[in-house]
């Protein structure tokens, strides 16, 4: 299995770790993940659909068009480009859509045609590869009370794959890691990370709501699958008096697939991790 | 099809449409139960530029909340922006976009106007409209409306209130009034929460889209990105296609505006 990494400019920019992490995994999974420059923004969901639609829809598909030109499928490392690109490509099967998209994109050398998927790092790890694959994997396993947060921007592909009134695949992973996964209440609840633009205050609250009450189920780390979920948890923890590490999934599964701790890059984080020490 | 017109001209700000919203969303359907259950009316009438404005659910055709709700829990239906809590995990992405900051955080997802369905099938109007005693909130055919909010707008012109921000297209008539009315709390004193609140969004999501015009990159790559990554035994730089999107950009017509 061959896919083409698309990891978003918070991951690349701010959280390399993730990325690099998921490479790890997916050579111990036996999936090739290839690399490619040349990727814009998704561009990221809500703003820019807002401001201009055809722009969004436009750089999405300029990045699709990369993905097809590489003849291969995307897997996305953070939720909000999951959502941008899955939706644009949902939009793109419309031959009149793409005829609008293409008369712009032939100003730089470029067209799509449609081609090329788009699924996230959970969907891949859970479909594509399987969670009995997961577990065979594991070499050292990751004994840990995990909570888990799936975030709001994955819920764009989640109800092909997942029951979303009790979603299971993030926790069945972890599980598969050795961790214990943690029900805690509000998990179905939204980072709010969005929120800091609109009321700062509202979006403190909810970050540390769902972090007081995945403590006080007993969990030692918090599970997510998006970059911008995490940097939310780890924002939240500034200047609080409870600790709660952040794991992004990829980390989590390729400690477990025996990739040694410090090519994780859990340095970088805020809040200390001291997991496979 | 029929919609809920707010004239704001009309508006004497005697709050009797919160009091009916209220009862009508308590589930005795009395005052008493409304009280009794603290139920927080979906239509609020607040002060703009000294003047009482009635806010709630425009129900718009092209509605943000729509496109920001990640869970389908905000959908289009009919001639209505119906929610459904079911479906809501609470990220308050609609509280944010709103234009007339017409959603608010109830105590499980958030609360809106939703026309009083059982009214409607009854035959009735939503419940505010039946309580305004000066016919500022009405409920009527969308030509009707359409024409009478486009006098209504060209008047707001010629007083010279300002607009708070370009409206979307496709947003009828009587919203664009609710944005020229708003656009006139100039003045911090009158200045509505929700106002600022808003504004505070459009900076976020302007800077965002400033930096994928600039770089091809939604934030900054700084020295530390590039040193993060070569740690990881990752490639340093980052090809982001910045030359691309420009060109791209300048075609929509975006760059000009994000340059303004």
């Amino acid at each position: 299995m061959r896919k083409l990494i698309f990891p978003g400019c918070v991951i690349s920019a701010r959280y390399p770790q993730f990325e690099a992490a998921t490479k790890l995994l997916l050579e111990k999974l036996g999936v090739e993940a290839v690399s490619l420059g040349g990727f814009s923004c998704c561009p990221e969901p809500s703003s820019m659909q807002l401001l201009d639609r055809t722009s969004w829809l436009v750089l999405a598909a300029r990045n699709l068009s990369l993905a097809e030109e590489a003849g291969l499928d995307l897997v996305s490392l953070c939720s909000g480009c999951t959502k941008s690109l899955l939706s644009a490509w949902r939009e793109l099967r419309s031959e009149e859509k793409r005829r609008e998209v293409n008369r712009y994109l032939s100003a730089v050398g470029r067209s799509y045609k449609g081609g090329s998927r788009v699924e996230s790092i959970l969907r891949l790890l859970y479909e594509g590869v399987g969670v009995d694959r997961v577990k065979a994997a594991v070499e050292k396993p990751v004994e840990v009370r995990a909570a888990t947060h799936l975030g709001c921007h994955i819920y764009e592909e989640l109800p092909e794959y997942d029951d979303i009134k009790s979603p299971r695949a993030l926790k069945e992973l972890v599980s598969a890691a050795g961790a214990e996964p943690v029900s805690y209440e509000g998990e179905e609840l939204c980072c709010a990370y969005y929120v800091w633009g609109a009321d700062r205050e509202l979006a403190l609250e909810q970050a540390r709501l769902k972090l007081s009450n995945a403590l006080d189920a007993g969990a030692e780390c918090m599970v997510v699958v998006c970059p911008t979920c995490f940097r939310q948890f780890e924002l939240a923890q500034i200047g609080w008096s409870r600790r709660l590490p952040v794991l992004y999934l990829s980390q989590l599964l390729a400690l477990a697939a025996g990739v040694p701790a410090e090519k994780l890059g859990f340095k970088y984080h805020m809040v200390e991790v001291k997991l496979g020490e | 099809m029929q919609m809920l017109y707010v004239d704001p001209w009309r508006c004497v700000g005697c709050r009797s449409c919160e009091v009916a919203c209220a009862v009508e969303h308590s589930s005795g359907k009395s005052l008493a139960s409304a009280l009794l259950e603290r139920v927080k009316p979906r239509i609020r009438v607040i002060p703009v530029a000294m003047l009482p404005l009635p806010v709630l659910c425009m129900h718009c055709d092209s509605p943000p909340c729509v496109v920001v709700c990640p869970t389908g829990a905000l959908k289009r239906a009919g001639d209505a922006v119906e929610y459904d809590r079911e479906l809501c995990i609470g990220c308050r992405s609609c509280m944010m976009v709103c234009p007339f900051a017409a959603v608010s955080a109830g105590e499980d997802g958030v609360v809106k106007c939703d026309r009083c369905p059982s009214r409607l099938k009854e035959g009735l109007p939503p419940a505010c409209v039946e309580a305004c005693p000066t016919g500022a909130l009405r409920f009527r055919g969308e030509e009707e409306a359409a024409r009478e909010a486009a006098l209504r707008v060209a008047g707001g012109l010629a007083l010279g209130l300002g607009v708070m921000v370009e409206p979307p297209a496709e947003v009828r008539g009587p919203a664009l009034l609710l944005m020229l009315a708003r656009g006139a709390a100039e003045e911090p004193e009158f200045r509505p929460a929700a106002l600022e609140r808003f504004r505070g969004v459009l900076e976020m999501f302007s800077g965002i889209v400033a930096s994928v015009a600039e770089r091809g990159c939604g934030i900054p790559f700084t020295s530390a990105s590039a040193r993060r990554r070569r740690e990881l035994g990752l490639a340093e730089e980052v090809d982001f296609g910045g030359e691309e999107v420009k060109r791209l950009l300048d075609a929509t017509g975006l760059l000009r505006r994000v340059g303004e």
